[in-house]
């Protein structure tokens, strides 16, 4: 509807209106920002309320652990070192496990290992991500057409499946093995994300005068193309961090987590080895299901924040 | 439907299946050391059980599977294992082949992904749908935080939750499993309740999870659909409101959101096998901690072959609706 | 194209509109897309209403059926369809009156047709929702309706996407006349078609109206193909109507301002001549200065001009204009040869 008076008067606003064709969907791509246009972005107001909300929860985790670090004694959470199958008390905070461990021990020692464990796969999946949606996108021809059907498939298969091979074929699993497990499958959002965002950035007027003005290919990459994908890495990030801590929390309640380190999903593990749902013994496995729903929702709003100023659900697949 | 769409579905779903299983093939053969001999030794150290002579099962497996031989010769034996359904022997319960485990426990997990999958797709889609129409009445928009927020927590982690409120304290739904194990199963309707009443609390489990991702989801195209021309069109007609809402609305937006439901199959089917395992259901789920408590190698395998197979299967069913969904797709290619 | 004029279409008026402002709300205050316009339709009659984007011409054709979406907002006026003000009726009466005496025909821009319902149920459906019919009277209006735009009664079961422009704009023609409504309102039916078929669906769409004797109101920007299908023009700037008559007397001899440099604008046949076009821009909506609109961009503009919203006037009979310079004068002088010369 060309010419509307309403529409102009509302981009005069500021406002992107919806320029898409008709039953495109709503996330029309954003236009990419100049380089000098993303430094301005830290001081640009873009924090929503989402982010804010997130990250506070986030921080209020990691506090948790750091603080409850030095106030706990590592041996508290070996097994028969306390008394066991105590509910919660003045000396135990949170009660004993019925292998005689103390709960608060557990989940303060806990935490930040699956902390860990998803920093880990969300660093490498980046990573990954960064790499293949860079060449792919930037490249094109069969190197793409292979890193598209690959990472295709494997988002389509059940996650699970592909864990579990990995998983079982480890012999002793360590929190930074357990990373680079759930690694393996949090790299196709990534790649896929930026692979888009570089594809609808190549095209940019801006690519063509640096290239016109001699800079090689890589300086193309590196000068005009990268500072633009931070946003849409950043959103990456926490997507990844995020899948690949509800991989490993998976893969530890079925067992197939550390032996020897305390993580949430291990001590859930453990909680229904031993029945304790079954028992009433709710002090047990409900903190650790505490924990790992604040810090999932802590990573809902930071995500749904991070999305306010970078749409990585880029529809064009071309 | 055009034949070709057909093929190209199928096509699709067939390399997908070959390159699962292919990655199913090489990842214990690229680790370092003999998987089998080093599965059994840690499975006699874990479990203490002496029942399985090691050397003897290692040897027929070796020859079995011809680690010896080229990796080539391998895959090929591995693919004809395959098509003849031959996943081996079960360890924890040897030597009951994997195949009777896996195929008796499939039907758990199709039907309650099935059953699960069906109500919140329908009830999010709706309420989604609902949350974007400004006709609609305010409440429904105050139901989606709720559903959002738990939609961030983990399937199998509100199947804990569920279990120890409702079977635990309340009483009010069983514990686990899929049926009562003292009732004799016969196909008929005291049955079928029991094992409905069984699989309330898993479902709902995976219900309450999911419905937040499907209203956000079409609320969001949901929006962008009543913003077409189409809608003022029909509204320039008269038509009474309701019909605008679903025969102009919904209906329109309803197709990029069956495309979400296929791209979204794996992850649901994975949260499935794991609210399974702690519900202690008879599915691929309930299977798979008894699996992996056991080292039960062979067993793990063939439940990962199953899921991938499950996928496709559930993958083609929903190509098969979207069609009905979109005429364009009848017609075009 | 046009009807003849021996023939000429009935006196009373079958749509009133009066006073009809629709603002847009923004953060930043009100854009007054229309303010204030006011004509009358005869039955039959054919309505040109131009203007340039930003005139609130095609704000005016949705809000008219009560169609415009927030931030739009019809401020005041009336429109009187039958004795009856769509603007004030309950919803179940607009509903009625919609399609049954008002019908719209979307832009040819738009995308108007359900992509996943047959052309059939688009036109049953609004069949349907004006009183029920039988399953063979249903079918029979149907190919009825088709054939009054000359489409095979066969495109009934296809899908819009199987059409090509021209063929859905007929449908949206069919689908809006089906009911034989008094009024239609078409927004730029033509947008966005090529020429030949311009002239295909603009026969179609005067062929159905003379038929029905319904008014049309005709909504646009192309001089051109207003000169060829109205009989009455009503020219829009910045939300009002500054002159409004019959075609041909304006097309002859305008009298505003605006509406003089729009004719002159127009490429002619006869003869080579330099191109004309109007200097300047439209003016924001938003907090435009009391005064008439048009001044910082007219030649004659004087200093009542500047401070003065100038009101229509009657200057002969079924004339309208409104601008200072009458009832002072007959007809527009000839522009002042220095910019900002006075007169009056």
């Amino acid at each position: 509807m060309s010419g509307r008076v309403g529409e102009t008067a509302r981009q005069r606003e500021g406002e992107t209106g919806l320029l898409s064709p008709p039953s495109a969907p709503a996330d029309a791509p954003p236009r990419p920002l100049a380089p000098s246009s993303a430094r301005r972005l830290r001081g640009s107001g873009r924090w929503s309320g989402s982010l804010v909300v997130g990250l506070v929860i986030l921080l209020a985790v990691l506090l948790l652990s750091v603080v409850g670090g030095w106030l706990v004694d590592p041996k508290d959470g070996i097994v028969g070192a306390v008394t066991p199958s105590q509910p919660p008390s003045a000396r135990f905070l949170l009660g004993t496990d019925s292998q005689g461990r103390d709960v608060l021990t557990m989940l303060v020692l806990g935490t930040p290992q699956t902390i860990r464990i998803g920093l880990t796969a969300g660093v490498v999946g980046v990573a990954i991500g960064l790499v293949l949606g860079l060449l792919s996108g930037y490249f094109g021809g069969w190197f793409d057409g292979t890193v598209r059907v690959l990472s295709d498939a494997l988002m389509t298969v059940p996650g699970i499946a592909i864990l579990l091979i990995i998983a079982i074929n480890v012999g002793h699993m360590t929190p930074f093995l357990m990373g680079l497990t759930v690694a393996s499958l949090s790299w196709m959002y990534p790649t896929r994300s930026i692979r888009a965002q570089v594809l609808s950035i190549r095209e940019r007027p801006y690519i063509a005068v640096a290239r016109a003005n001699g800079a090689s290919e890589a300086e193309i990459v590196f000068r005009e193309v990268m500072p633009n994908l931070l946003p849409f890495i950043a959103a990456s990030f926490v997507g990844a961090t995020s899948g690949a801590m509800l991989a490993s929390v998976g893969l530890e309640a079925l067992g197939l987590g550390t032996n020897d380190v305390h993580t949430l999903g291990t001590m859930i593990f453990w909680a229904q080895k031993y029945s304790a749902v079954l028992r009433g013994q709710w002090w047990w496995f409900g903190p650790p299901i505490a924990m790992i729903a604040t810090i999932f929702i802590g990573l809902f709003f930071v995500s749904a924040g991070v999305d306010r100023f970078a749409n990585p659900r880029l529809r064009q697949q071309t | 439907m055009s034949l070709e769409y057909l093929v190209t579905r199928v096509g699709q779903l067939l390399l997908i299946v070959f390159i699962a299983v292919t990655v199913n093939f090489l990842i214990p053969r690229a680790i370092p050391g003999d998987p089998i001999e080093s599965a059994l030794q840690t499975r006699i150290a874990m479990t203490g059980s002496t029942d399985v002579n090691v050397q003897e099962v290692a040897a027929a497996y070796r020859a079995k599977f011809g680690l010896d031989k080229p990796i080539w010769v391998q895959y090929l034996n591995y693919w004809r294992d395959i098509f003849r359904l031959d996943f081996g022997v079960s360890l924890v319960d040897f030597p009951q082949p994997v195949i009777s485990k896996v195929q008796a426990a499939l039907p758990w997990t199709l039907g309650l992904l099935g059953v699960s999958t069906a109500i919140d797709f329908t009830l999010g889609t709706l309420l989604g749908a609902l949350a974007a129409w400004p006709r609609a009445p305010s409440f429904v928009r105050g139901l989606l935080p709720p559903f959002m927020l738990l939609s961030a927590v983990p399937f199998f982690l509100l199947a804990i939750v569920l279990l120890s409120i409702f079977a635990v304290e309340l009483r009010v739904f069983p514990p686990g499993g899929g049926f009562d194990p003292v009732r004799i199963v016969r196909f008929n309707l005291p049955t079928i309740v029991d094992i409905l009443y069984h699989a309330i609390l898993p479902s709902m489990s995976l219900v309450l999870g999911g419905i937040g991702g499907w209203a956000l989801g079409m609320r969001a195209m949901m929006v962008s659909t009543l913003g077409e021309d189409y809608i003022t069109f029909a509204e320039a007609k008269g038509l009474p409101a309701r019909r605008v809402f679903l025969w102009y609305g919904m209906r329109n937006a309803l197709l990029p959101q069956v495309t979400r439901l296929a791209v979204a199959l794996g992850s649901i089917l994975s949260g499935a096998v794991l609210v399974e395992a702690m519900f202690s259901y008879p599915g691929l789920g309930g299977l798979l901690v008894g699996a992996i408590a056991g080292k039960d190698y062979f067993v793990i395998q063939g439940i990962v072959l199953m899921l991938i197979v499950s996928l496709a299967l559930s993958l083609f069913v929903v190509d098969l609706i979207y069609p009905l969904v979109d005429p364009r797709i009848r017609y075009q290619r | 194209m046009r009807p003849n004029d021996a023939v000429g279409p009935a006196a009373e008026p079958v749509l009133q509109v009066e006073d009809f402002a629709v603002y847009y709300d923004t953060p930043r205050g009100p854009v007054k897309a229309v303010d204030g316009v006011t004509f009358a339709l005869r039955a039959g009659e054919r309505l040109g209403l131009i203007g340039e984007s930003g005139s609130g011409k095609t704000t005016m054709g949705t809000a008219l059926l009560r169609l415009n979406r927030p931030p739009a907002r019809i401020v005041r006026g009336r429109v009187l369809l039958n004795e009856r003000d769509l603007l004030a009726v309950p919803e179940r009466e607009l509903a009625r009156m919609r399609l049954g005496e008002i019908a719209l025909v979307p832009q040819g821009a738009m995308n108007a047709l359900n992509p996943v319902m047959r052309i059939r149920d688009q036109i049953e459906d609004g069949l349907l929702a004006h009183g029920q019919l039988p399953k063979r009277e249903l079918a029979e209006r149907v190919a009825h309706a088709l054939a009054r735009v000359g489409l095979p009664p066969e495109l009934a079961d296809r899908y819009p996407h199987e059409l090509s422009g021209g063929q859905k704009q007929r449908v949206a023609i069919a689908i809006a006349t089906v009911l034989s409504p008094r009024v239609i309102v078409a927004d730029e039916p033509t947008s966005a078609l090529d020429v030949v078929v311009q002239r295909q669906v603009m026969l179609t769409l005067g062929r159905v109206q003379e038929g029905l004797g319904a008014a049309v109101i005709l909504i646009g920007h192309d001089m051109g193909l207003i000169a060829q299908f109205a009989d009455t023009v009503g020219v829009l700037y910045a939300g009002r109507l500054v002159e409004h008559g019959p075609i041909d007397d304006v097309l002859a001899a305008p009298r505003h301002p605006y509406t003089r440099m729009l004719v002159d604008s127009l490429p002619t046949l006869e003869g080579k001549r330099e191109l004309r076009g109007i200097p300047g821009l439209p003016p924001p909506l938003l907090n435009l200065p009391p005064g008439c609109p048009f001044a910082p961009r007219c030649p004659y503009a004087f200093d009542r001009c500047v401070g003065e919203t100038p009101l229509p006037q009657v200057v002969a009979p079924g004339q309208r204009v409104a601008c200072h310079l009458y009832p002072s004068h007959a007809e527009l002088p000839p522009p002042p040869a220095a910019a900002g010369a006075r007169l009056g």
